[in-house]
């Protein structure tokens, strides 16, 4: 996995150079990014297709609007917000189908042996607020460390943990209302 | 059954239900697909000094007017606003600056028309500016956008009104909150006003300044051409200036920088010091208009997102109730009609069927001027009446959603395709 976490002189280079018009900056960029793009996109929308649809879409809009960003050393968290709001516009579009796809999603297979726990996991996680599944998605999806996270959406480590121990506690909650019990 | 677990089995269990494989990118294709993208932002920026982002960021101005109080307006502002400092930079700069600046302090206010690319149309506007002193508290400027929106954006010192007639209503804003407008007021600040510190900055950044005199066909009199062009911010100038009075008479931005296409704004008339009522930069509150704070509007806002939640829960009934407290709020903003496309979901999930019509007919016919989200509703409300065998007035419906958002930038976006899609399905029958 790409780390985030590049020296600030290092990503205000390539962001440099890809506003200048370098190709090759522009896929650097993308090829770093893209993972965390998709994501944060699958966060909001919970659709595999159609977050990458979003990720995509953002780079484009991100590429279009890079003029705009004044800390070039913060173009991971600027990017996670543009592609985040591409998500929420999709979302906001599709919400007919946002009952199919909650269905859809719960209608995936049962890994073997599981008692129904994965579909309850699943369950919690996709029923969290996206602000507590961006994190959950980050970490466990994508595999981001603490650091990592905090680097791509901008924030402090106290925050990301903040958020993750309260998307865990609301994951714990909604597999007890499925009887499922946290051995003491 | 075992329905104990432990951290462990949480964690590997929250890592199964992760879905696909890791994204993967492929550049290539993206390319493909995005290729105005890669053109646009080509050259675009490079801004690696100060310097340039100032003027970036008074180009944004408008940008950030227009997407926190959904009007278009602050964009073209700003652009005249880039242009009249460009004015002053002349074909010499040495020449220009002491010339135009000397004759620029005696200017307290200027009014300044011509087109500005509204939607991507060229469409008139009016702008004033008073800045007599220096000093953001004493900046005045009135805008009007001439489009079918006719809004009118004012700046009184710290505070920015925008008044959008399509919404009945007057929006305030904190002008010193609007992060992009520190290069507006900075500007203001200088005395006369957008000369000094700005304009010597733009000395430093402006590139391919070419001077020629040319006779004004009109009427004969001698005049300097001047054009420059700022590539970090991807923008060229054309400026003509009258030799005796060393002021701009006209002036064109493009956004671009070999002066291509059509500007971006054409400056026709530029009236220095023009007589205007004391009351003049103020927006009159019309009867039915609503004025409202950032802060009432967060709070509907709030209130709206407070409802999605509950619709993604699958709570309808108090999504419901929620989308119709929004509505009945402010029902003439451009959010109340979003809210009552939503009313009409929520009912169509509790299966009542005619207030779900009734809801979307609202959404449509109570909002003419805004069209924002007249696709979607049209859409809903073609299915809803597919739903009740009604297939005529849904043929209808499925065909305003198509006329709706004829001219997206993707024909196959929601409901576009879907919208298609229902219509060859019903004639296939």
């Amino acid at each position: 996995m790409i780390s985030l976490r590049t020296c600030p002189d290092d990503e205000r280079a390539i962001v440099e150079a890809a506003c200048r018009g370098d190709g090759q900056a522009v896929a650097g960029l993308y090829e770093r990014y893209y993972a965390l793009m998709v994501w944060v996109a699958y966060a909001v929308l919970l659709d595999r297709g159609l977050a990458e649809d979003a990720a995509q879409q953002a780079f484009a809009t991100a590429c279009v609007k890079m003029r705009s960003l004044r800390q070039l050393d913060r173009f991971g968290p600027w990017l996670t917000t543009v592609c985040r709001n591409a998500a929420q516009d999709m979302a906001r579009a599709r919400r007919r189908d946002a009952m199919l796809l909650k269905a859809a999603a719960a209608e995936q297979p049962v890994q073997p042996g599981s008692n129904g726990f994965d579909r309850a996991v699943k369950e919690a996680v996709d029923s969290l607020d996206a602000l507590y599944r961006e994190v959950i998605v980050l970490h466990y999806y994508s595999g981001l460390s603490y650091k990592d996270i905090e680097s791509a959406l901008g924030v402090s480590g106290d925050v990301v943990k903040g958020r993750l121990a309260r998307a865990r506690r609301q994951i714990q909650v909604h597999l007890e209302k499925e009887g499922f019990r946290r051995e003491q | 059954m075992n329905r104990e677990y432990n951290e462990r089995d949480l964690e590997q269990a929250i890592r199964r239900t992760a879905p696909g494989e890791p994204p993967r990118p492929d550049f290539a294709q993206w390319r493909e697909k995005h290729p105005e993208a890669l053109r646009i932002g080509a050259g675009n920026l490079g801004a690696t000094a100060d310097l340039d982002r100032r003027i970036a960021s008074v180009i944004r101005f408008g940008r950030t007017i227009m997407k926190r109080t959904r009007v278009r307006l602050g964009a073209v502002a700003a652009a005249l606003l880039v242009a009249v400092i460009f004015f002053g930079s002349g074909t010499d700069k040495a020449w220009s600056v002491e010339q135009t600046i000397a004759a620029m302090k005696k200017i307290e206010s200027v009014h300044i028309a011509g087109t500005n690319l509204c939607h991507g149309k060229p469409t008139p506007f009016d702008c004033w500016v008073y800045s007599p002193a220096g000093g953001a508290d004493s900046l005045k400027l009135r805008y009007q956008c001439r489009c079918e929106r006719n809004g009118v954006l004012a700046v009184q010192g710290g505070t920015v009104y925008a008044y959008l007639p399509s919404e009945k209503v007057i929006r305030i804003r904190d002008g010193s909150q609007i992060e992009d407008l520190q290069y507006w007021y900075e500007g203001a600040k200088l005395s006369p006003w957008l000369t000094g510190k700005l304009l010597e900055t733009l000395k430093l950044v402006g590139r391919a300044w070419q001077q020629r005199t040319e006779t004004d066909p009109n009427t004969g009199a001698e005049q300097i051409v001047i054009t420059c062009s700022h590539p970090p911010s991807n923008v060229s100038f054309l400026l003509v200036v009258d030799p005796e009075s060393k002021l701009v008479r006209r002036a064109k931005l493009w956004k671009n920088v070999e002066w291509q296409g059509e500007p971006m704004f054409d400056a026709r008339v530029f009236t220095y010091n023009p007589d205007l009522a004391a009351d003049f930069f103020e927006i009159k509150t019309p009867p039915e208009v609503i004025v409202l704070s950032q802060e009432a509007e967060e709070q509907n806002q709030a209130r709206f997102d407070r409802a999605e939640r509950l619709f993604q829960e699958a709570k309808y009934t108090e999504a419901q109730e929620l989308y119709q407290q929004v509505h009945d709020a402010y029902p003439s903003l451009k959010i109340a009609s979003e809210a009552l496309m939503m009313v009409g979901l929520c009912h169509n999930h509790l299966g009542q069927p005619d207030q779900e019509i009734e809801a979307y007919l609202k959404a449509i016919n109570g909002y003419p001027a805004l069209s924002g989200w007249h696709v979607a509703t049209y859409f809903h409300l073609g299915r809803a009446y597919l739903d009740q065998g009604q297939k005529e007035r849904a043929l209808e419906a499925f065909e305003h959603c198509l006329a709706a958002g004829e001219g997206a930038n993707d024909p196959d976006q929601f409901p576009l395709k879907e919208a298609r899609e229902s219509i060859a399905r019903m004639r296939s029958r």
